[in-house]
């Protein structure tokens, strides 16, 4: 959900939450997706909390999606109640909305906020409004072929940087237009050698030039570095993720780049940040080679209770360790008890190769930091299915290459508590 | 632009003009086989069920331009609720160009592996091991696996 999309969505669910709608009711969500996970989040900025996650894929049942139980969607309870309101955003609603009403709930109780962009008007008018968007960045750099990432996740971007010199080479291109949609985004760029990155002014602008190539794809010289994308309706290629094989880097080093099987993923080398490091650890007062950074924040796939970081925070510090929190503010407070820090991504692997320790469960701040010389420990939910694979499958830095020494755990969402020792005992290397 | 912009108005038209003579709607599903890959359109048509039913639709129009493969449809529309037409290969061009550029129906599904170039579903069948059943069930129907015991 781009920002705009986000503000319309949460501004909906406040006026449903000033009409006591979503007070009086039981809230189910509709379908595991990244959408499901914000509209959760902004649930919880009105004091609201989901009863439940509803899904039809038997892989994602029983598991946990922001740390709310999935469950199937036949799931006879929820239908008898009359007191339960359905929350649906997704690009298949209209079916989902049929599903459900054929389970006898009615349509009152059902709540669409997904809202498709209509009119062929308005398409043209996006389509030409990606035209300027073009000229506009022609007149910059002059008439290149531009590169374009619609998303925000820096998993993606980071991946991209690594494959990035040997795309260029073996396509035979020398200067380029590099285009992001968020300044994280363009921070990870940074951690490469990728030439004018440009962050364009808002994140519909990528949607708006993706409507002019798929207008006109002969006037512009557009690519798309991701394997499939929504809005490019002929290419059905995600629904092959984590299908024989075909898992993160795979789909991105053939289908994205059209690279061979034997090229592997090229680590950054990573510039001097000593002045800005310095001063964030004399600032929150990290010990080197003494701090453990929590990472417990993911968008994409499945979190933690808090209640497990709070205590893995408290049996670090007891060790002796000084425990800080990658925050980026209110929305991802610090666990209980550790330091929020903040730096920007570009020198996040520096950082962690200074305080020797991360732990975080798989986000695209993983795949930032796998170059750092450090103690890394990454936590997958075993449940937590990611298309036709599991997460970690799909996911796991060691597989993909992108480092050789992280220590990867698969958890059992329901007792995530007994893997605090395993993993205190893979960050010290000793027998507790 | 404008050339491109009059393209797509024509496709509009086209499917207005089918939207009424095959009375679609959502409680149907479309089915546009286009003759790219043989193997493509014969398990698009074996697994027609399987999608009318994740669409929760009870009946299907396909399209066809090429009269070999319309006339398979129509044998195969015997079985149950569908109905198989023959169009013009100028019109279904039009119809998914149109298509491409605004999702005019969520019930459609076209057989295309090449077309536009930034369908990767040929490249997907030529260098991985997907076989065409895969691509149908997982690629076009979205369905969560390729059931081949319980076809349809």
């Amino acid at each position: 959900m781009y920002n705009s999309e986000q503000k319309r969505v949460a501004k909906l669910l406040k006026k449903m939450y000033r009409k006591g709608i979503l007070t009086e009711k039981s809230i189910w969500i509709f379908g595991v997706s990244d959408n499901t996970r914000q509209i959760i989040q902004m649930l919880r900025d009105l004091g609201v909390e989901p009863a439940g996650i509803l899904d039809n894929d038997p892989a994602k049942q029983d598991s946990f999606c922001a740390r709310i139980r999935v469950y199937p969607v036949d799931f006879q309870k929820v239908h008898l109640e009359k007191s339960h309101i359905f929350l649906v955003y997704s690009f298949f609603w209209k079916e989902m909305v049929r599903q459900l009403q054929s389970l006898m709930v009615s349509r009152e109780n059902i709540c669409c906020l997904y809202q498709k962009k209509k009119g062929l008007p308005r398409q043209f008018w996006m389509a030409w409004r990606g035209r300027r968007i073009c000229h506009r960045l022609f007149r910059i750099y002059g008439e290149l072929p531009v590169f374009l990432c619609p998303y925000t996740g820096t998993g993606d971007i980071y991946l991209i940087g690594t494959f990035w010199k040997q795309y260029l080479r073996a396509a035979g291109i020398e200067n380029y237009i590099f285009l992001v949609i968020s300044s994280a985004c363009k921070k990870t760029a940074g951690i490469f050698d990728i030439r004018n990155v440009e962050l364009l002014r808002t994140q519909e602008e990528g949607e708006y030039l993706i409507k002019y190539y798929m207008l006109c794809p002969d006037e512009i010289c557009l690519k798309l570095l991701n394997d499939s994308w929504g809005q490019i309706r002929g290419n059905p290629l995600q629904w092959f993720r984590g299908y024989r094989g075909l898992y993160f880097m795979e789909l991105f080093r053939t289908f994205v780049f059209n690279l061979p099987d034997d090229a592997l993923p090229e680590r950054p080398v990573l510039k001097d940040a000593g002045d800005e490091l310095d001063h964030i650890f004399e600032k929150y007062q990290l010990p080197e080679g003494k701090t453990v950074l929590l990472s417990p924040y993911a968008n994409t796939l499945a979190d933690l209770p808090d209640d497990f970081w709070v205590l893995l925070a408290k049996k670090l510090m007891e060790r002796g360790y000084r425990v800080c929190t990658n925050s980026s503010g209110e929305k991802e407070p610090a666990v209980k008890g550790t330091v929020p820090v903040f730096f920007p991504l570009n020198i996040a692997p520096q950082f962690v190769e200074r305080a020797g320790y991360f732990i975080g469960v798989r986000s695209g701040f993983c795949d930032v930091i796998s170059a750092a010389e450090a103690r890394k420990i990454i936590l997958y939910d075993r449940e937590n299915r990611f298309f036709n694979s599991s997460a970690y499958a799909y996911f796991s830095l060691n597989h993909m290459g992108l480092c050789h020494d992280a220590v990867e755990i698969e958890f059992e969402n329901r007792t995530p508590y007994i893997y605090i020792e395993m993993i205190l005992h893979a960050l010290t290397g000793t027998e507790d | 632009m404008f050339r491109q912009i009059c393209h797509i108005v024509h496709g509009r038209l086209v499917w207005l003009k089918w939207k009424r003579r095959f009375r679609l709607d959502h409680r149907k599903v479309l089915l546009v086989l286009t003759g790219e890959n043989e193997q493509i359109d014969k398990y698009a048509l074996l697994h027609l069920k399987d999608y009318m039913r994740r669409k929760v639709a009870d009946r299907a129009v396909i399209l066809a331009s090429d009269r070999k493969i319309w006339k398979q449809a129509a044998a195969f529309a015997s079985c149950f609720p569908v109905k198989a037409y023959l169009v013009k290969e100028q019109e279904l061009l039009l119809l998914y160009d149109y298509y491409c550029f605004e999702e005019y129906f969520d019930n459609v599904v076209f057989t295309f592996v090449s077309r536009p170039k930034d369908n990767l579903l040929e490249r997907v069948l030529r260098e991985t091991d997907v076989d065409e059943e895969e691509a149908v069930c997982l690629g076009l129907y979205c369905l969560r696996s390729a059931d081949r015991e319980g076809r349809g």
